[in-house]
């Protein structure tokens, strides 16, 4: 069991399986899960919680049934354990108020149209996923591996630095 | 005996008045005509030796006329009026010959020396009998009842002003001397000279100013019908019918008038016959002129409401297209989860396919591999709820989250499964095993999830094209739960964040025009949509009824939105009726055209709704007669319309 989590959220089964593969790359080091809905992921996010496991990146639509996939996040936002999470929106549905809706009170991260490029999608999840760990994490040498290795190796030079200067 | 004639020309009709009246004394035993101008003279084609007396405005063109009358009929007498430029005269002298100029006024003397013109010529024309000399010897008394001949001459030929200040002018001069009824009147604006559907005594003459006529309309207001100028005549109708007055008149500026009461025009028509035929021509001249408007205002009117049926039925269309944009829109976001789908699905298969062609593969692993992406394409994948279950109860198997979701989803991870498979392999070897089976599982999932996206858009489209397709002209029995359903596959996308309860019962098919009634549909479902404002419940039903002894269905459409008051009912379905705000569907007028459609269709609308917090709802319910094979198509006049 990783430690920390990827999950997606998305009504459309497709969809869902779509973006899981293009995500598989971040498998081995982050559990990708994925939700069908709101509910589910909140459920999802309760268990995991008891598990240790800690929310790295949110994935989710906009427009689904029950909870929109903006108010979801401005719920996660508003959820201390949940805050420093990075937040996409992945929709072609969400109008110009939600979006602002979602950056001002959601803390949205990054903002993907559908249709989406796998590579594309792939690349900003795992820039995203280096800032959380740099921000979050202090073993960042697992993580070179998968993610932005040149912005991880800088980080770690830059830490050893300010240890000694110490 | 031949009857003579008097001519008299001249182009101001006031002077011809003059004449008229001056000469009205020969009346009797002459024929009294008189022209505006020499043309009309010649049309008239009078036998040339019938005329006994030329009166005549001295012009050039007059001028060629009398000489060639002059030189053909020496005998005629002709009198020429005060010309106004003199060299003309001597000319006229010259080429024929004046027997006497007359002033504007024709003095006794003068219409003494006329008398004896004329006698002269009767004599050489052996035709002064004794009542001519009688009546031409000078002192018997103007007749009273000149020849009703004289009576209707040519005001044909006098312009409406010309007419008009003829007889006010004559009026005036009449009652100059004489005024003791007091019959000229100046009035102050805003005196009231007729009151619509009173009686009315009197008729006005306008010499100056402004009288307003109005009617009241039918909601307690008043309607300017026209303004009268000077010139024109008000209470003329009333005066002469006896009718009520149809409009109501008033002085809009201060006012010069001729007020003349019926016994005061009776004593002036038989004091001054000669006013009766101008007077006449007036009145009827007035008559035709206001029947003349009102004709041309029924065509304008006509041609209005040509244009408003026009516009009524670009508004319609216009409707239809708003909705139909917003549809579009909505549709084009409900395209947009399958089109990605699609998109990422082949983008993969572009690497998987070629991937695991590449591969060396055991026999095993081939068959494995095969039998994982057969099963991938057949299968409804798990829901995620369960893959995440069943993912944590065979971590232990698999080692770890990743190997043990893919066992999942390829439904490798029964403990059976894996010790069939990978009991045998070192962690490593299954890792291995693992991933390479998945790409066998991915290409299976994703031509799945490719046919069912590609599926889901034929749907729409097939959705759509009713849209955009035209209903036979013949009504024909369709299935109204598919075109229900149709309208609902558009909505999908809005739809989404409600509870979409369908109760269907088993209907019969209707005759019907299947596409006019999905507009219906539509408008019913983005009404319950629009009155949620994007969240609720939308119960849709059908049920058959008996109606009146014929067999009906029945649709209702109903939301659980804050319901529509009772006293705005009736309104809504009112054509200018909205309660549409921006992002709403179409503009509004949604429920006339739906009752429109109805009323073709011999069906019935109608509303029920209820405001109450605990349970408010609104209702429409849709009644439709099955047997239907007469239904006018709105189509028929809209595209003649569109056409012109």
């Amino acid at each position: 069991m990783n430690k920390y989590i990827i999950l997606c959220v998305d009504d459309e089964r497709e969809v869902l399986d779509s973006v899981l593969a293009d995500l598989d790359g971040l498998s081995e080091l982050f559990d990708l899960e994925a939700a069908q809905s709101v509910d589910e992921a909140r459920d999802f996010l309760t268990e995991s919680q008891q598990n240790q496991q800690t929310l790295a990146l949110i994935l989710c639509d906009h427009l689904m049934p029950g909870t929109k996939g903006v108010d979801f996040l401005i719920e996660l936002q508003q959820q201390g354990e949940y805050k420093a999470a990075k937040k996409v929106l992945l929709t072609g549905q969400a109008g110009l108020e939600d979006t602002v809706e979602a950056l001002n009170r959601g803390g949205l991260d990054f903002y993907i149209a559908k249709p989406w490029q796998g590579d594309e999608l792939f690349a900003h999840t795992q820039e995203l996923l280096t800032d959380y760990i740099l921000d979050n994490e202090k073993d960042l040498m697992r993580y070179a591996r998968l993610l932005d290795a040149e912005k991880i190796f800088s980080a770690i030079h830059a830490r050893r630095q300010s240890i000694s200067n110490d | 005996m031949t009857r003579y004639e008097l001519v008299c020309v001249h182009s101001d009709p006031e002077q011809l008045l003059l004449l008229q009246s001056s000469l009205a004394v020969l009346g009797s035993h002459f024929n009294l005509r008189l022209y505006r101008d020499h043309h009309h003279w010649q049309q008239a084609e009078l036998s040339p030796s019938a005329i006994a007396l030329i009166v005549a405005e001295l012009t050039s063109s007059t001028l060629t006329l009398l000489s060639q009358h002059a030189q053909q009929h020496p005998e005629t007498p002709i009198l020429v009026l005060t010309p106004s430029e003199l060299s003309l005269l001597p000319c006229l002298i010259n080429q024929a010959r004046v027997d006497l100029v007359l002033e504007g006024n024709i003095s006794d003397t003068q219409l003494h020396q006329i008398n004896q013109l004329l006698c002269h010529f009767l004599r050489q024309r052996q035709g002064l009998t004794q009542e001519l000399q009688t009546l031409l010897g000078g002192t018997s008394p103007p007749s009273l009842n000149p020849s009703q001949q004289t009576q209707f001459l040519d005001y044909g030929l006098y312009s409406d002003t010309e007419l008009s200040a003829l007889v006010i002018n004559t009026l005036y001069r009449v009652f100059k001397e004489n005024d003791e009824q007091h019959v000229c009147r100046n009035y102050s604006k805003n005196h009231l000279l007729t009151r619509e559907g009173e009686h009315n005594n009197a008729l006005w003459f306008i010499a100056k100013g402004e009288v307003q006529l109005k009617k009241s309309t039918p909601n307690s207001g008043e309607q300017e019908v026209t303004v009268m100028r000077s010139g024109s005549m008000v209470g003329g109708m009333s005066f002469i019918t006896g009718e009520p007055a149809f409009t109501t008149s008033i002085t809009l500026t201060e006012t010069e008038v001729i007020k003349l009461e019926k016994n005061q025009f009776a004593t002036l028509m038989k004091s001054n016959s000669e006013l009766l035929g101008p007077f006449t021509h007036l009145l009827l001249r007035n008559f035709n002129r206001r029947l003349q408007g009102s004709i041309i205002t029924k065509l304008k009117l006509q041609s209005t409401l040509q244009s408003l049926d026009a516009a009524h039925a670009q508004l319609v269309e216009t409707e239809k297209m708003a909705v139909l944009g917003q549809l579009v829109a909505g549709i084009a976001h409900e395209l947009n989860n399958p089109v990605a789908a699609i998109l990422r699905g082949t983008d993969t298969l572009k690497t998987k396919v070629p991937f695991l062609l590449d591969q060396d593969l055991d026999i095993k692993t081939r068959q494995l591999g095969a039998t994982t992406l057969n099963h991938a394409m057949k299968i409804t994948p798990l829901s995620t709820a369960l893959i995440r279950q069943r993912t944590k109860a065979a971590i232990p198997l698999f080692g770890n989250n990743a190997l043990a979701r893919k066992a999942v989803q390829m439904e490798l991870d029964s403990p059976e499964k894996f010790h069939q498979h990978f009991a045998k392999s070192n962690p490593s070897e299954m890792g291995q095993s693992i991933k390479m089976l998945d790409n066998y599982y991915l290409v299976g999932n994703f031509l799945r999830s490719i046919d069912v996206c590609a599926k889901r858009i034929a749907d729409l489209v097939k959705g759509l094209k009713h849209y955009a397709g035209q209903d036979v002209e013949q009504a024909v029995f369709a299935d109204i739960h598919e075109g229900i359903e149709e309208t609902l596959v558009i909505f999908e996308n809005k739809l989404k964040a409600y509870e979409v309860i369908k109760t269907y019962q088993s209907i019969p098919l209707v005759q019907c025009h299947p596409i006019e009634l999905q507009q219906i549909w539509t408008n019913l479902i983005a009404n319950a949509i629009d009155a949620t404002q994007g969240v609720g419940s939308i119960q849709i039903s059908t049920s058959s009824l008996v109606r009146d002894q014929r067999d009906y269905i029945c649709v209702s459409v109903e939301d659980n939105g804050p319901g529509i008051a009772k006293s705005k009912q009736a309104a809504i379905f009112e054509l200018n009726y909205t309660t549409k705000r921006e992002g709403n569907f179409g503009l509004g007028i949604g429920l006339t055209v739906c009752q429109q459609i109805i009323k073709r269709h011999h069906g019935e609308i109608t509303v029920s709704s209820c405001t109450d917090e605990e349970n408010h709802f609104t209702r429409f319910d849709v009644y439709l007669p099955v047997i239907n094979p007469i239904i006018k198509q709105r189509a028929r006049a809209e595209n003649l319309q569109e056409s012109q």
